[in-house]
C-alpha cells in the first residue's frame, strides 16, 4: 500500500515529466497560483486515469480535490480503493 | 439617451431600482445600489485628484465591485483600462507604466501583484491607491488612500460630468508583436452603437439571465455586462471554479436558469468532449452566443443536438473595431461535419471589406485581406501613432469617417453573400478565446537568458485548446534546459494562456534556403509528434 506521501511525489514527477508543469512543494495552492487551469485540469485527469488505472467521475469531482499535490493523493488513493 | 456608457445604469435605477442587476454567488446589487455606490465613488475619484481623461486602472476580478467601479470612473469622466491581474507582475508592469494612471482601485486578491508592480516604479509616477473592500490596504508597498467603508460619507448623486460620447471610455490592452501589449481606445459611441445594436438582435429583456463570463481585460466582458444592463436584465457571474470543471459549468447554468450563455469555443470544446451536458438539457436557455475563435464545426453539431430549443449565433471582430463586427446566427444543424461556419454578416452600422494589397475589392470568392469601417472602429492605439498608422488607414471611398483597420485576417464572401473567415496574415493566433501574438511570447522566451535560439509557433489541433502554443528552442550552453525549467521561467513574464504547451529541443533551429527559420519545417515537426 502507497502512503499518501508516496503518492504525492509521484504526482510532483508526473506534473514535471508529463506536464512540464514544476510543483515548488507538497502543499503549493494549485488553484491560486494558476498552476493547474481548465486546460491542465483536463490533461491531469487524463494522466491520473492512465497512471492509476481508474476512471474519473466527472460528476463527483470538486475542484478542492485539486489544491494541493496532497488532496490529489486524497482523491487518487480513494478512486483507487 | 445620449451616449454615455453609464447612463444605462442610471436609467435602469429610475425606473426599476429594486431589481437584482448583478448576481456572483450570495453576493447581489440591484440597479439603485450599483447607481448609488458608483456615484458615491466617483466623488472619491475626484477627491482622489482625478481630472477629466486621467486613467484609472483596475486590479478586480469580475465582480460587481468591479461593475460599480467600472461605472464610477465614467462618472469621474475618467477612462477605465482593465488589467488581467493573473498575469504576471513584469507585463502588468508594462501596461501600468504606458497608460500612467492617476488612481489604481484593487482589493485583497490583487495586493501580491499591486505590491510587485508599484515597486518598480518611480515615487513620481506612483498612482493613488483605492480598496474596493471594506478594510483599507496597508503593505510596505502601498497604502491605500481610501476604501468601500468611506463610500456612505459622499454624496449619492451623480458628479457633475461634461464627457461626451467621443470621449474615451476605456483602454483594452492586447497582446503586442514586439513583447509590449498595445492598448485600444474606445470610446463612448463605440461601445453604446454596438450595445444598442446587439440588445435589439438578440431581443434581451429585463427577464432575461446572462452569463458573465470572460474576464474584464477581454472585450467579450464589455458585451455582458453592458447588454444586461441596458435591458435592466440580470447578469450571473460564472465562478472561478466552474471554469476548471465541466460538469460545474452545466450545474451553474443550469441552477442559475440562465437563458443568454456567452462562451467561447475552447471553453465548449472542452464541455463537450467531457459529456457535460445531457439532452435537451438547459431548458430555460434561449440563445448560445460564442465569439473570439473558429467552433470546429463537428463540436457545432454536437451542442445543436443536445440543445435543439437553443438558437447558436456566432460573433466575430477584433478589439480595435469594439467587440463584434459581424454575426452570425446558424439556420439549421449543419450535416456535414466539413461545412464552414461563416462570421457572417456586417452588423448594423459596420462595414466588413475583402480587399487585395492596392486595397481595391476582390471579386467575390476570392481571398484577400479583410478590412473593417463603421461605428466601432477604435480612436486609436494609445500613445502609439506608429502602430496605429500601420493598420488604422485612410481611403477615400469608405462611408463614415473614411477610415479602415486593417485586421490580418484574410477572408472571403461566399456565392451566399456572407463572409468566411480563414486565417490570419501574420503570426497572430487564437487560443483558448486569447489573442496571442506569438512575437510577444519570442521576446519572452528570448529574454530568460538560457536559450541560444527558439521560435514558437501555433499549430491547429482541432481540439479543445484551438491552436497549440509549440515552442522550438535551442539552448545556450551544452547542459541544456529542461521544457519545466523553462515554463516555470517563462511564467514570471507570461500569463498562464501564453505559456507554450508543446516543446522540442534543437541543436540548431531548421533554416530556409535563405537562411530564415524555417517555421513551415517546425510546424510539422510539432505536427508529426502530436500525430504518433
Amino acid at each position: 500500500m502507497k502512503t499518501e506521501t508516496n503518492v504525492s511525489h509521484e504526482l510532483r514527477s508526473i506534473f514535471s515529466t508529463q506536464l512540464s508543469i514544476e510543483i515548488p512543494t507538497l502543499d503549493t495552492d494549485l488553484l491560486d497560483t494558476g498552476l493547474i487551469d481548465s486546460l491542465t485540469m483536463v490533461d491531469l485527469l487524463t494522466h491520473l486515469e492512465n497512471n492509476y488505472g481508474f476512471t474519473v467521475v466527472m460528476e463527483d469531482l470538486d475542484p478542492e480535490y485539486f489544491r494541493t499535490l496532497q488532496t490529489i493523493a486524497e482523491y487518487v488513493q480513494r478512486s483507487c480503493a | 439617451m445620449t451616449h454615455l456608457l453609464q447612463r444605462y445604469a442610471t436609467s435602469q435605477a429610475a425606473t426599476r431600482p429594486d431589481a437584482i442587476g448583478i448576481i456572483a454567488g450570495k453576493r447581489t446589487l440591484t440597479y439603485a445600489q450599483l447607481e448609488e455606490q458608483s456615484n458615491q465613488l466617483a466623488h472619491l475619484i475626484l477627491q482622489s485628484g482625478c481630472k477629466r481623461g486621467d486613467r484609472v486602472c483596475l486590479f478586480l476580478n469580475k465582480s460587481p465591485s468591479a461593475v460599480v467601479a467600472m461605472h464610477a470612473i465614467m462618472k469621474a469622466d475618467c477612462v477605465y483600462v482593465p488589467i488581467d491581474i493573473s498575469s504576471p507582475a513584469t507585463r502588468v508592469q508594462r501596461i501600468v507604466e504606458s497608460c500612467r494612471p492617476r488612481l489604481i482601485l484593487a482589493d485583497s486578491s490583487a495586493i501580491k501583484l499591486l505590491n510587485a508592480v508599484l515597486a518598480e516604479l518611480a515615487n513620481n509616477q506612483r498612482p493613488v491607491i483605492g480598496c474596493m473592500d471594506s478594510t483599507a490596504i496597508e503593505t510596505d508597498e502601498c497604502r491605500s488612500s481610501f476604501d468601500a467603508s468611506d463610500l456612505h460619507h459622499m454624496k449619492a448623486t451623480a458628479p457633475d460630468s461634461s464627457n461626451g460620447p467621443d470621449d474615451p471610455v476605456h483602454i483594452l490592452f492586447t497582446s503586442g508583436s514586439t513583447g509590449t501589449p498595445k492598448g485600444v481606445v474606445l470610446s463612448h459611441r463605440n461601445v453604446t452603437h454596438f450595445i444598442d445594436w446587439i440588445r435589439e438582435y438578440l431581443g434581451i429583456t429585463s427577464d432575461d439571465k446572462l452569463s458573465g463570463h470572460p474576464p474584464l481585460h477581454f472585450d467579450l466582458s464589455t458585451l455582458d455586462i453592458f447588454t444586461t444592463i441596458s435591458a435592466g436584465a440580470q447578469l450571473h457571474m460564472v465562478p472561478a471554479m466552474a471554469n476548471l470543471l465541466p460538469n460545474l459549468m452545466a450545474k451553474f447554468i443550469r441552477d442559475s436558469e440562465l437563458t443568454q450563455w456567452l462562451s467561447v469555443p475552447s471553453a465548449l470544446t472542452l464541455m463537450a468532449r467531457s459529456d457535460a451536458v445531457g439532452e435537451n438539457d438547459f431548458p430555460c436557455l434561449r440563445r448560445l452566443i460564442w465569439g473570439g475563435e473558429t467552433f470546429p464545426t463537428p463540436t457545432l453539431i454536437h451542442w445543436m443536438n443536445r440543445l435543439p430549443h437553443v438558437q447558436f449565433t456566432n460573433l466575430y471582430g477584433p478589439t480595435e473595431t469594439t467587440i463584434a463586427s459581424s454575426y452570425y446566427t446558424v439556420p439549421k444543424c449543419p450535416t456535414d461535419p466539413l461545412q464552414k461556419i461563416p462570421i457572417g454578416q456586417a452588423c448594423d452600422g459596420e462595414e466588413l471589406s475583402v480587399l487585395d494589397a492596392n486595397l481595391n475589392a476582390v471579386p467575390q470568392g476570392t481571398q484577400g485581406d479583410l478590412y473593417i469601417s463603421g461605428q466601432g472602429l477604435s480612436l486609436e492605439y494609445w500613445e502609439d501613432p506608429n502602430k496605429s498608422a500601420e493598420v488604422f488607414l485612410t481611403t477615400g471611398d469608405t462611408p463614415s469617417s473614411g477610415k479602415i483597420y486593417r485586421t490580418g485576417d484574410l477572408a472571403y464572401v461566399g456565392d451566399d453573400g456572407l463572409f468566411y473567415f480563414l486565417g490570419r496574415n501574420d503570426s497572430q493566433i487564437k487560443s483558448r478565446g486569447y489573442r496571442i501574438e506569438l512575437g510577444e511570447i519570442e521576446t519572452a522566451m528570448n529574454a530568460l537568458g538560457t536559450l541560444k535560439d527558439c521560435a514558437v509557433i501555433g499549430v491547429p489541433t482541432g481540439g479543445y485548446e484551438g491552436t497549440a502554443i509549440c515552442c522550438a528552442f535551442v539552448p545556450e550552453t551544452d547542459d541544456g534546459v529542461s521544457p519545466e525549467t523553462l515554463r516555470s521561467n517563462a511564467s514570471k513574464l507570461l500569463p498562464s494562456y501564453m505559456i507554450p504547451a508543446r516543446w522540442l529541443c534543437f541543436g540548431s533551429l531548421p533554416k530556409t534556403g535563405n537562411g530564415k527559420t524555417d517555421r513551415r519545417k517546425i510546424k510539422e515537426l510539432f505536427e508529426s509528434e502530436n500525430t504518433n
